[in-house]
C-alpha cells in the first residue's frame, strides 16, 4: 500500500520487491533508483506497454504492472 | 551480421578507449584546451594552450567544424561548413533488425535509431518538431511495426561537411609535417583512418592516391 498520488515503481518497492527488471543485454536484476525519470531502471510493463518508466507514472487501483523482461518484443509482420 | 554495433555504439567506445590509449601509448589527452595561438615551421609546431605550449615535429589538424579556422596558421586549407541532423532514439527492443540501413539503425543493445535529415542552420543544433514528424514518419514508411516504439530521446547536432561531401586529406606544402583529415563521417571512415591515413601520418607522406581528396581541387582554375 502507498500513499494517492505514489508512483507505480514506489507501489512496487513498497511491496517488497527487489527487482523490476532485467536488462536487455546481459539479464541483470535492476530495480528502480532516481525514481526522478532520468536514470531509466525503474522500467516495467504498465497495462500492457513495455518499458513504462514506472517512477514517472501514478499507481491507481488494478493497475497491472509487470517486470520489464529484457528488451520490448517487436513484431516485424505487423502492417 | 546479428548484432553487429552500429556506428553509434563503436563510437561512444572510443570516446572512452582514445584517452585509455594514448596514456597507455605514451602520450597525453588534454580536454577541454582551445587553441589560441599557433606557430608553424616545416616539421616545427608550437600550439599554445590555456595551459602552456605544446611543441612538436608533426601535427594533425582533426577538429572538425574547428578546422576551418585552425587550418589557415598550418598552411593547410579546410573549407568545413556545418550541416545539422537530427535523430530520434526508440526504447530499446528484441532484435528486429540485424542489418543497419542509412535512416533507420538497431543498436546491440536494441536501440533504434532514425536520421538522417539534413538542414543548413549554421551553428544552430535547436531541435525542430517537423523535421522529428518527418523522420518518424518515413521510419513508419519502411516498417510499420515501427509505430508502437516509444521515443526515448532525440537531439540534433551539427555534420563536417566539405564542400562535395567527400572528405579533405592534406599535408601542408608551405609547412610539412602538418596533417589534416576532414570528413562526415570520421565514424564511418574510421576503418580507413586508423587503417590507412594513421600510417601515412607516421610515415610523412600520403599516398598518391589521396591527392584526389587534398583541399587542392576547390580552386578551380588550378585544377583545371
Amino acid at each position: 500500500m502507498v500513499p494517492a498520488g505514489a508512483s507505480a515503481a514506489a507501489a512496487v518497492l513498497a511491496a517488497g520487491f527487489d527487482s523490476i527488471r532485467k536488462t536487455p543485454v546481459e539479464g541483470c536484476e535492476r530495480a528502480p533508483y532516481c525514481m526522478m525519470g532520468v536514470c531509466f531502471d525503474c522500467l516495467a510493463e504498465i497495462d500492457g506497454v513495455a518499458n513504462r518508466q514506472s517512477c514517472m507514472i501514478e499507481v491507481r487501483p488494478g493497475m497491472r504492472i509487470s517486470r520489464q523482461m529484457r528488451a520490448r518484443m517487436m513484431d516485424p509482420k505487423v502492417e | 551480421m546479428t548484432g553487429m554495433p552500429t556506428r553509434s555504439t563503436c563510437f561512444m567506445r572510443c570516446t572512452r578507449v582514445l584517452p585509455k590509449t594514448a596514456d597507455e601509448n605514451g602520450g597525453r589527452y588534454l580536454p577541454n584546451s582551445t587553441v589560441t595561438e599557433a606557430g608553424a615551421a616545416p616539421g616545427d609546431f608550437r600550439i599554445q594552450l590555456a595551459g602552456g605550449e605544446i611543441g612538436a615535429p608533426k601535427v594533425v589538424l582533426a577538429a572538425g567544424l574547428g578546422n576551418a579556422a585552425l587550418a589557415r596558421r598550418f598552411g593547410l586549407s579546410a573549407p568545413v561548413k556545418p550541416l545539422k541532423g537530427q535523430i530520434l532514439v526508440t526504447e530499446r527492443a528484441r532484435q528486429v533488425l540485424p542489418m543497419p540501413i542509412t535512416t533507420i539503425r538497431q543498436t546491440v543493445e536494441g536501440t533504434i535509431m532514425l536520421g538522417d535529415s539534413q538542414e543548413d542552420a549554421g551553428f544552430d543544433t535547436s531541435q525542430r518538431p517537423a523535421v522529428m514528424q518527418t523522420i518518424a514518419r518515413r521510419a513508419v514508411l519502411s516498417f510499420p511495426w515501427l509505430r508502437d516504439l516509444q521515443i526515448v530521446r532525440a537531439w540534433a547536432a551539427l555534420r563536417v561537411m566539405p564542400p562535395d561531401g567527400l572528405p579533405i586529406y592534406d599535408q601542408s606544402e608551405r609547412f610539412p609535417g602538418a596533417f589534416t583529415a576532414n570528413c562526415h563521417s570520421g565514424v564511418t571512415l574510421a576503418g580507413a583512418h586508423a587503417n590507412l591515413f594513421a600510417p601515412m601520418v607516421a610515415a610523412g607522406a600520403l599516398d598518391p592516391e589521396l591527392e584526389l581528396l587534398s583541399a587542392k581541387r576547390f580552386d578551380v582554375s588550378a585544377a583545371a
